[in-house]
């Protein structure tokens, strides 16, 4: 269980710092990072990091989940993600 | 003269902004695509003062070098008169990196255009989407192509409507539903050497424009009019925003169209004075009436909506261009999405329209006064798009809202959402008066 929320956290996180973050020190990006709120991902980068989910998990994520609610910290979508993947 | 083909991926109809970046992005992505435009450009259209946000797009299409060569008015900020209030802001203050533009848009376009050829999209001038067939088994864009008279067909398998105000797919499915908040006319045309307002509240001469960065110039009318005053290369585009009553008296005024803009111009306070050397282009000025409207669909299965085709609001805090790049790129997200996950074609839908609705609803909202909402629903949705913005983007929002009562809507609601990063900025300046270059430099000296 615990191996399996790194692996998804941290496949995010990679997906984060390559595409948004280029170039930046991999401890620029923690737990308390605020991504939508802090400027990291903007109107187009959620859009990628959705496409990023759906291709990658096969992760649907809602259109009312799309927002700083949802998505502004990694452990949240990490456990997004996997909660939908139970589902599935 | 080409022919044009009888299939392709993606057709995208119209080759502004919101079409051309959809095209690109598509192109780019590896689609045949063709964009049909019945214009030929270069071609006039307004919404020319467009906000640094703006270059985030023009480098995702690839057309940042030939932006940058057209040598487009830099402007420095805004100069917002409203109630007899002058308020400035300087971009700079905001941490844009790019310059913010005043852009000839036949120009723009044009080059927006280009860049989208070089990148593989087939384009057509002069060719009229006159129907779309939207089943499955049978999509595809019926047109008129306005040079030989032919009408023709393609077969496609996903269709961009970035048709602007023509809304072919709006129109033709009927849910094309007017703005009962904003029913506006706007008139606007074009003078030759008129002055000018750079910060600090300095009424400079047309020929300093580029030695001494211009503002934009919005100017309350009455309750909900306004004009505006946009330094171009060449002439300074100037027009006027007119709520019914205001727009019945323009029409009533008798003579020719020309006439009545120009003494309705020369009428107004401050920016009436920075007329008095100009002269107004003869034949340059155009009308356009209810240009508001709102989505009720934004896409479905095998469509959706871009810029103007999908709404369009009031151009007073300069997001229309903006709007239309940043609905593009979804656009051509989408189809991409759906093209190649066919089976999950109805979520990437959905999430296209919910983005896409958060940002008309906030675009909207920021151009509404308070007590004039007739649609609630957007102040939740509204914020969300906000919450995507950059912080500059943010703060700037905020600091508009507080230079035109125009956003008394939007003001509260930025200040209570704490997902925001600014409840409340001093990026902007009163000033009490406007002093002319002359008058400083012989104080100066």
């Amino acid at each position: 269980m615990e191996t399996a929320q790194t692996d998804v956290k941290g496949t995010i996180k990679d997906y984060i710092l390559r595409e948004f973050l280029p170039g930046e020190s991999p401890d620029s990006l923690d737990d308390t990072t605020p991504l939508i709120t802090g400027g990291v991902l903007d109107s187009i980068a959620t859009v990628k990091l959705i496409a990023f989910l759906e291709e990658r998990y096969g992760v649907q994520i809602e259109p009312h989940e799309m927002n700083a609610d949802y998505l502004n910290f990694l452990p949240d979508i990490a456990s997004l993600v996997e909660s939908r993947q139970a589902q599935s | 003269m080409e022919d044009i083909p009888s299939k392709a991926d993606v057709v995208v109809i119209g080759g502004g902004p919101a079409g051309s970046t959809a095209a690109n992005l598509l192109a780019q992505n590896g689609y045949e695509v063709v964009l049909l435009d019945q214009a030929r450009h270069p071609r006039n259209t307004v919404g020319e003062s467009v906000l640094p946000h703006v270059w985030k797009y023009i480098d995702e299409v690839g057309a940042t070098e030939d932006i940058r060569k057209a040598g487009f008015i830099r402007k420095s900020g805004g100069t917002a008169i409203w109630r007899g209030v002058i308020r400035q802001t300087t971009l700079a203050d905001f941490g844009f990196t790019g310059p913010s533009l005043h852009v000839e848009r036949d120009e723009f376009d044009e080059i927006l255009l280009r860049v989208a050829q070089r990148k593989g999209v087939q384009v057509f001038e002069e060719v009229v989407a006159r129907h779309v067939h939207l089943d499955s088994s049978d999509r595809g864009v019926t047109y008129i192509d306005r040079r030989s008279g032919d009408e023709g067909r393609i077969s496609c398998r996903y269709i961009v409507d970035a048709s602007g105000q023509g809304a072919v797919i709006a129109n033709q499915l009927g849910f094309r539903e007017f703005d009962n908040d904003l029913r506006f006319m706007s008139v606007w045309g074009y003078y030759d050497d008129s002055a000018y307002v750079a910060q600090g509240g300095l009424i400079c001469p047309w020929e300093k424009r580029r030695e001494i960065s211009p503002t934009t110039i919005q100017a309350g009318i009455g309750d909900w009019g306004w004009i505006w005053h946009i330094v171009q290369k060449e002439y300074t585009s100037v027009g006027l925003v007119l709520a019914p009553t205001q727009a019945a008296e323009f029409k009533a005024g008798g003579a020719k169209l020309d006439e009545r803009f120009d003494a309705a111009c020369r009428k107004l306070p401050i920016v009436g004075d920075l007329l008095q050397d100009a002269r107004l282009r003869p034949g340059s000025v155009r009308a356009i009436r209810d240009f508001a409207y709102r989505p009720s669909r934004l896409a479905g299965d095998g469509w959706c909506l871009a810029g103007d085709a999908a709404a369009f609001v009031d151009p007073i805090n300069s997001a229309g261009v903006i709007t239309a790049t940043y609905t593009g790129f979804a656009a051509a997200w989408t189809a991409d999405a759906c093209l190649k996950k066919p089976s999950k074609r109805d979520y990437f839908t959905d999430v296209f329209s919910t983005l896409v609705r958060q940002r008309l609803a906030l675009f909207r909202i920021s151009a509404l006064p308070a007590g004039h909402n007739s649609y609630l629903e957007d102040n939740a949705i509204a914020l969300r798009a906000a919450q995507l913005d950059s912080h500059s983007e943010q703060e700037l929002l905020l600091v508009q809202t507080k230079l035109t009562d125009r956003s008394e809507n939007l003001a509260p609601l930025l200040q209570m959402d704490p997902k925001l990063n600014y409840q409340s900025s001093d990026k902007y300046r009163e000033v009490p008066e406007l002093v002319p270059l002359e008058s400083q430099l012989q104080a100066a000296g």
